[in-house]
């Protein structure tokens, strides 16, 4: 045991032994880590941020479908609803893209009534809207960056209503840890929204609240009435509602469903991989057989050598594997994904007005190591160990 | 025995795998306010934001499939034809439709939905 234990601590020595080997091994390897595990974080974070948008959020979501395409749904469906035993509140919403600016920035308007909100909130910077009558906005910070808004900034008629435009105050800027989905995303009253958009009587969607175990009989229901639901109506309305246990089955589903970014990285993996193999088993091979050569002229036996080698590899791969977390979580955490984060983000930029979601969890660091020690394992113990069973007067040769 | 410098090393590596587990621990405490603040946002906006998109301009479904339930870019039949959608082509986070659930539900009958 305490042979196995020095043979083992000479692999220590073999990793100064050769810096240049393990600093290239080191590099090549990284490039694949380190992108693997930002990605892994940053999805793991979104994914994260998603299970809060539908545990927050209501119970079912009611759209109308007018020849098989989405359409405005009519308000006076509402009362309708709210009759519905098991519901507990209807919220009509408006969500429609308007362009700001000069540059026609893209933006996400979202007409939402303020619903049972405490005074003391704290997801806004300023406050929220509806307490004048003017058209008062809470943008996105992303937005807010853009175009040079702040708390107070009043914008020109960016709309056109055929009762007359108006001014607009920017009464909030959201906080940009309060979601990813904030940065381009203006919020006001629903009347404002459809002032803006110009189409009154109608929403986007219907956002229904039910009482604990209602949300089935209730989604039932509405699908059941749905002509009847409009007071006068002749015409047969069809609806569509998304429940919350479906876009639960779409998160846990996404989970399997990663397809791009693990190509994308497979690439990376195996482009990484094949320069690693080269690097230490091409152009270190005649520095290796000369070493290998030399420890068995001076008697070490064939499994001491690959027992070095194991040891130099895995030493190797735990340096990686740690190194990659510490840089990722740094350049997440510490530098927010600069450079990173619009890539896998689309609409970030290169440095994001908000807070990048990310979480790293045990299970792609441990994937890290395991990835890292099959790389570095890979090119080297199989050609250590065909050297180490040649003749040492062959290996020296 | 090994070197000095080779006891360094180890100890370098020893402490680099410690502060890599740190990091991943600390990452897994909840920040009590920026939990609040998320959980204050979803409340207000009635649950929006789903997927990788910070807008509807080009792909509403990958800004939420609740807007969307299926990508507008969607050239399923052509080999490859999802990833015409740039969300989707080399998404970080993607997610089936919502539809073939409709679609499920549609072929069960008219009246699955009725008991």
């Amino acid at each position: 045991m305490q042979t196995f234990l020095e043979v083992g601590r000479t692999g220590l020595d073999a990793v100064l032994l050769h810096r240049g080997r393990s600093a290239a091994t080191i590099l090549c390897v990284l490039s694949l880590l380190l992108p693997y595990l930002v990605g892994l974080g940053i999805s793991k974070g979104i994914q994260d941020e998603a299970r809060r948008s539908v545990d927050f959020g209501s119970d079912l979501y009611v759209t109308r479908l007018v020849l098989g395409a989405k359409a405005p749904i009519p308000l006076n469906i509402v009362a309708g609803i709210r009759l519905i035993e098991g519901v507990k509140e209807v919220v009509p919403r408006i969500v429609g893209e308007i362009t700001l600016g000069k540059e026609h920035d893209s933006a996400v308007l979202l007409g939402v009534p303020v619903r049972h909100f405490p005074a003391e909130q704290h997801c806004v910077r300023g406050r929220l809207y509806g307490q004048s009558g003017r058209n008062e906005l809470v943008i996105g910070t992303e937005l807010a960056r853009r175009l040079g808004l702040d708390v107070g900034s009043v914008l020109p008629p960016f709309y056109h209503n055929t009762e007359g435009d108006r001014l607009s105050e920017v009464v909030g800027i959201f906080e940009s840890d309060a979601s990813q989905w904030q940065a381009n995303l203006i919020v006001t009253s629903f009347e404002t929204a459809a002032a803006i958009f110009d189409q009154q009587g109608m929403a986007t969607d219907l956002v229904v609240y039910c009482q604990p175990g209602y949300d089935a009989a209730v989604r039932t229901r509405i699908l059941q009435d749905a002509s009847h639901l409009v007071p006068l109506s002749t015409e047969a309305l069809h609806l569509r509602i998304t429940t919350r246990a479906e876009l639960r089955a779409l998160l846990d589903e996404g989970l399997m469903n990663r397809e791009g970014i693990f190509n994308v990285h497979y690439v990376m993996a195996f482009s990484a991989a094949i320069l690693v193999i080269l690097v230490t088993s091409g152009f270190g091979l005649v520095e290796r057989r000369r070493e290998i050569g030399i420890l068995k002229a001076t008697g070490w036996q064939t499994d001491q050598v690959r027992l070095r080698w194991v040891v130099q590899s895995l030493l190797l791969s735990m340096a990686l594997a740690g190194l990659a977390v510490v840089l990722g979580f740094a350049w997440l955490r510490w530098f927010n994904g600069f450079g990173v984060a619009g890539i896998f983000i689309a609409g970030a930029g290169a440095i994001p007005a908000f807070p990048v979601p990310f979480r790293l969890t045990p299970v792609p660091v441990m994937l890290a190591f395991f990835l890292s020690s099959v790389l570095v394992l890979s090119g080297s113990v199989f050609t250590s160990w065909r050297i180490a069973t040649a003749q040492p007067r062959e290996a020296l040769r | 025995m090994p070197t000095d410098m080779g006891k360094s090393l180890l100890l370098a590596v020893l402490l680099l795998t410690c502060l890599a587990a740190a990091l991943v621990a600390r990452d897994g405490l909840a920040d009590d306010a920026g939990e609040l603040r998320r959980r204050e946002f979803q409340a207000l906006v009635g649950g929006l934001g789903f997927g990788p998109a910070l807008d509807i301009s080009r792909c509403p479904n990958s800004f939420d499939p609740r807007l969307e339930p299926s990508c507008p870019q969607d050239c399923g039949p052509v080999p490859c034809g999802r990833i015409f959608c740039p969300f989707h082509a080399c998404s970080v986070f993607t997610y089936p439709s919502l539809e073939p659930v409709e679609a499920a539900r549609r072929h069960e009958g008219p009246h699955a939905d009725f008991p």
